[in-house]
């Protein structure tokens, strides 16, 4: 786990140093059909739908427990997170390391992992309500469409 | 790299440090031993050398500064006193700071430690100096004397390198700041000669018994982990064997219980790298001991035995700060000073003895004083003066029960408070700790002899043996150890779980169990199923046992307890999470937590004790409403606080913001509900109970008004349930008391602050029901006056006399043993409260004393108990005060 991130931030290094604009690597999945991009970094591996156990009297971001090959990790369901209505559908994970413990998001969809120029990442329009700016970072103008970068230590203060 | 030495380096003088205290107690008991002080001297010196060589010039300075005086004191050029000891102590513990800091930051903090090194340098230099008139006769005699008692077999090493060695360190005290170079080059020449001294002696009475080759020093974190696989693997070889467990034929049954046997002896293998001796975590206590010995004037003689018991880590963790509060209260309260000691005729030198050893598959610690052991008159009182148990009650407890208060959230007999202990906060926190960890504590008390502490701790926490069962759909694990039986209720004999208001209770044999319904517990919904039988999980809490209604019951597994990530923490409910051996994920319930949601469940041996209660008729009688809200919830409210009861049709409420109103009497009347904040479903008509007060007033909605009674009142079961004031018993019944205050700050969030600006009058309440005083202090308290209450006259009168001060007291007429006029004799006997008004609040039946009472010097008399009059009583006997206050104001 700690490897993976270390091989992370080491990849990361590199791109910084080949380009002289830096860029970043940025899994992204859909949510609400909203598309959204977490820092490689934080990412630990995606998962298929899994079996998620209720924690009963948990916060309702909280989703319930995984078990991800003997580890237990709590599932936040980011639609409930991000204020939007609970998806119908079986959720994907994208397992993220925050400070030393991992969770699992629960997303509607996995997209690509895309690589962003530091410049392309603007910062979000002020007329977003405060609850997606607190938890956001940026956004980058797509091809096709937006890409919301989501600040992983906000997102995860809760 | 660097990093990795300046780990090495905390890791090693957290080691030493941790056994400088315990050496130090020992060699102040033997000043003589030279091991002792060899061995101090190398820890602070290893850190000395280290700071030089990793560039750590704070902790340099005082750790040369403390070395320096230990290197006198080895040398035997000064003697060792406990100003000295005590200055040491002060070295290590700025070192430890610093080591601290270090640990958090990799950085040292900033800092000066002038005074402390000015101190030991003092100290230091005066002994060379004394030691060099003594040796200026003949020098090599002195080294010859060093030579002969802190080295006796050194010969190996040349005399005169020696004592070239030693004058260097002389002269580096000298010229500031060290010069780190010549300090190398001693930390070099030093442990060899240490090392030959070792080699050459050739025996190990030394402190460092343990043989170098023989051990190896690995990272927690590498147990940890280690640890998480083998609990892996228990998983998979749980899962294995419920494969083959229906299947003996099975061609893998025979490799599959040898893996098991296998893993088991790895799991205890495993457990065993955990394992780390009790000591440990008793290695504060001597230095806490003498510590505080010094600063109470007692002396303490700290008896420990059986420090190598070995038990898990985290469980040695869990314990250490639960020891500490306890010797440190044995040797505060426990043991007397010297003086009372000899009028008992017991040895002035008082003794704490920890004794730790192996029981079954726990751990016992017992901690022993032969102290003044507690006194349990005292503990009465302070329980009664707490409102811990009424002075009724307190007739018929028992010793134990007694004792048990000690326990209580709050609770400390400590006349004052000291530097030590004694601040109310104590052995609650003890016994919580200690039975989050599946521990209890036992204490056996006897006045004069002493008090004697016995903790039982399981040995480890990581795996553990649990019940699965089902509740509300969901599987959970019930931790073995908590649980007292399993109780199956045929569903024909369901009638034995008796359903009266929020309360279950269920008789079992010869008592009554308090039950909680999981589902209710975990926030699930109750399974609708009448027709089945009723498992009850009994589970111990504290003294106290709970009975759990599960939805089935099923097998008890060995788990291995995960801790609750952060997002969970903060539910109380669950101790850990655990894989089962089917891969499931399942919550560990922790049934502390749950009984916390029930309020202070310590109480609810008062409820067992009143059923058989007997004198009801000797108690005060008061007037409840009793009323229904919901389905089946029943609950009441003394009528003298309801202002009128109203049905009015429910299409008349209306929405007003946040808020529910209803048109009434051309005015708006606020409505709340007790189902929480706002309106019902509406029905046809609404029955409104409504409080009033001036001009304010509130409704209540309700469902049904049931019954007007007129019963001895007395919460038993205090409620952290928003909106109840705690439960009582009517009739048998169990029925919650309403808490008018919470439902109008509700209403009206502003009700109480309105008068903020008025002058608060200060006033005090003596009566004896509990009840009374709570109700009282309720109704003085919504008119803003700053009420305190007491039980008796001559706690009222205590606590004049210390300092508290009142506008008015308002007592009850007759006490067990008092009376109120007796009060009021002595308070116009006393110059200071000769003009104290006092009311006086009879019961009915003195309703005729008026004119005696108003004849002892009463200023008022008044029957308890209408709100309104007793107001506007206090309110008249306060006026002048008022009065004056408005006059301020209008100016």
């Amino acid at each position: 786990m700690t490897t993976a991130t270390a091989e992370h931030e080491s990849n990361a290094t590199r791109l910084t140093q080949s380009r002289v604009d830096a860029t970043t690597q940025y899994v992204t999945f859909y949510i609400d059909r909203q598309l959204l991009g977490i820092p490689v970094e934080y990412v630990q591996e995606v998962l298929n739908p899994q079996t998620v156990a209720a924690a009963p009297r948990a916060r309702q971001e909280i989703a319930g427990l995984i078990n991800l090959r003997g580890q237990i990790v709590t599932a936040v369901d980011l639609r409930i997170r991000l204020n939007l209505p609970h998806f119908e559908g079986e959720s994907m994970n994208v397992v993220i390391t925050d400070h030393q413990e991992a969770y699992s998001l629960l997303v509607d969809q996995v997209g690509d992992v895309i690589n962003l120029a530091d410049s392309e990442v603007m910062s979000v329009p002020p007329t977003l309500n405060q609850h997606w700016k607190q938890i956001t970072k940026g956004v980058s103008r797509l091809e096709k469409e937006l890409l919301i970068v989501l600040n992983v230590q906000n997102l995860m203060s809760f | 790299m660097e990093d990795e030495i300046l780990r090495d380096f905390l890791i090693e003088s957290w080691d030493n440090l941790s056994r400088l205290d315990v050496e130090f107690v020992q060699l102040e008991k033997d000043p003589g031993n030279k091991e002792l002080l060899s061995s101090i001297f190398r820890t602070i010196h290893t850190i000395k050398g280290t700071c030089g060589f990793i560039n750590l010039k704070r902790l340099g300075k005082v750790a040369h500064g403390a070395e320096e005086v230990l290197d006198s004191l080895r040398m035997g050029q000064i003697g060792l006193t406990s100003d000295i000891t005590s200055i040491i102590f002060e070295a290590v513990d700025v070192i430890k700071n610093i080591l601290n800091h270090i640990e958090a930051t990799g950085e040292e903090p900033e800092g000066n430690d002038t005074k402390l090194i000015n101190k030991l340098d003092l100290i230091a230099r005066l002994a060379k100096e004394t030691s060099s008139i003594k040796g200026t006769s003949s020098e090599s005699s002195v080294s010859q004397t060093i030579v002969t008692t802190v080295l006796p077999v050194v010969e190996i090493v040349s005399e005169t390198e020696f004592v070239q060695t030693s004058t260097a360190v002389v002269e580096s005290v000298e010229a500031k700041p060290v010069p780190m170079p010549e300090e190398s080059q001693f930390t070099e020449s030093l442990p060899s000669s240490v090392q030959n001294e070792r080699i050459a002696s050739g025996e190990s009475e030394g402190i460092q018994k343990s043989t170098p080759d023989m051990s190896i020093r690995v990272r927690v974190d590498v147990l940890d982990s280690l640890m998480n696989l083998v609990g892996e693997l228990v998983l998979s070889r749980n899962q294995l064997l419920q494969m083959v467990r229906d299947d003996e034929e099975s061609r893998y049954a025979s490799p599959i219980h040898h893996l098991n046997r296998i893993t088991a002896d790895l799991q205890e293998g495993v457990m065993k790298t955990r394992m780390q001796p009790i000591g440990n975590a008793w290695s504060k206590l001597p230095r806490l001991v003498r510590d505080l010995s010094l600063t109470v004037g007692k002396q303490i003689e700290l008896e420990m035995i059986g420090a190598e018991t070995e038990l898990d880590r985290t469980v040695l963790d869990a314990i250490k700060d639960p020891l500490i509060h306890i010797v440190r209260n044995s040797a505060d309260h426990g043991i007397e000073s010297a003086d009372v000691r000899r009028v008992h005729g017991k040895p002035l030198q008082g003794k704490i003895k920890l004794h730790a050893y192996h029981e079954g598959g726990h751990v016992i610690i017992s901690i022993q004083d032969d102290g003044a052991g507690i006194n349990r008159t005292r503990v009465l009182e302070k329980a009664i003066q707490n409102g811990i148990v009424s002075a009724n009650d307190a007739r018929r407890l028992s010793d134990n029960e007694i004792l048990s208060f000690i326990f209580h959230p709050g609770f400390s007999t400590a006349k004052t408070v000291s530097s030590v202990s004694g601040r109310g906060v104590g052995m609650d926190v003890v016994k919580t700790a200690i039975e989050r960890i599946g521990g209890t504590v036992e204490l056996q008390s006897i006045e004069t002899k002493g008090t004697t502490i016995r903790i039982k701790i399981p040995l480890t926490l990581a795996i553990i043996s649990a019940l699965i069962i089902e509740s509300g759909g969901l599987n959970f694990a019930i931790p073995q150890l908590g649980i007292v039986e399993l109780v199956r209720l045929p569903r024909e004999e369901s009638s034995k779980l008796e359903q009266i208001a929020n309360h279950q209770v269920l008789r079992l044999r010869d008592r009554l169990l308090p039950i909680v319904y999981l589902t209710d517990a975990l926030g699930l919904s109750r399974p609708q199923r009448e027709d089945q039988d009723i498992n009850i999980v009994v589970v111990q809490v504290g003294d106290e046992q709970m009975g759990l209604i599960v939805s089935e019951v099923f097998d008890t597994e060995e788990i291995v307890v995960k801790p609750v990530g952060r997002l969970l923490k903060e539910i109380t409910l669950y101790q850990g999470t655990t894989i089962l051996g089917n891969g499931q994920v399942i919550m560990i319930l922790d049934v502390m937590g749950i009984a916390s949601l029930y309020g202070n469940f310590a109480s609810s041996s008062q409820l067992r004790g009143d059923f058989e209660l007997a004198n009801q008729e000797t108690r005060e009688k008061t007037t409840l409403l009793i009323f229904r809200i919901g389905q089946d919830q029943l609950m009441a409210v003394p009528l003298a606080l309801v202002s009128r009861l109203e049905e009015l049709a429910s299409h008349r409420v209306e929405k007003c913001g946040e808020r529910y109103v209803i048109q009434y009497r051309n005015s708006l009347l606020p409505l709340v509900s007790s189902y929480g904040q706002g309106g019902q479903t509406p029905m046809s008509s609404q029955m409104i109970i409504v409080f009033s007060e001036g001009s304010r007033s509130m409704g209540l909605l309700v469902d049904e008004i049931m019954d007007i009674v007129e019963e001895p009142l007395e919460i038993h079961v205090e409620s952290s349930q928003p909106g109840v004031m705690g439960s009582t018993i009517l009739g048998g019944k169990a029925i919650n008391l309403l808490d008018t205050y919470y439902y109008i700050t509700q209403s009206q969030p502003d009700w109480y602050q309105k008068r903020t600006a008025q002058q608060r009058s200060r006033i005090l309440v003596v009566d004896q029901s509990m009840f009374f005083r709570q109700l009282l202090t309720t109704t003085l308290e919504s008119k803003k006056y700053a009420v305190s209450s007491v039980a008796t006259p001559s706690e009222a009168l205590e606590k004049l006399e210390h300092g508290y001060r009142c506008d008015l007291i308002i007592s009850d007429l007759s006490f067990d043993s008092e009376t109120g006029l007796e009060l009021i004799d002595a308070l116009r006997e006393n110059a200071t409260f000769s003009e104290l008004p006092v009311m006086i609040l009879a019961d009915p039946q003195n309703q005729d004393r008026r004119i005696e009472v108003m004849a002892a010097g009463a200023h008022s008399f008044a029957i308890k108990f209408n709100a309104r009059t007793l107001l506007e009583e206090v309110s008249g006997l306060l006026g002048r005060k008022v009065t004056r206050s408005l006059e301020v104001s209008s100016c």
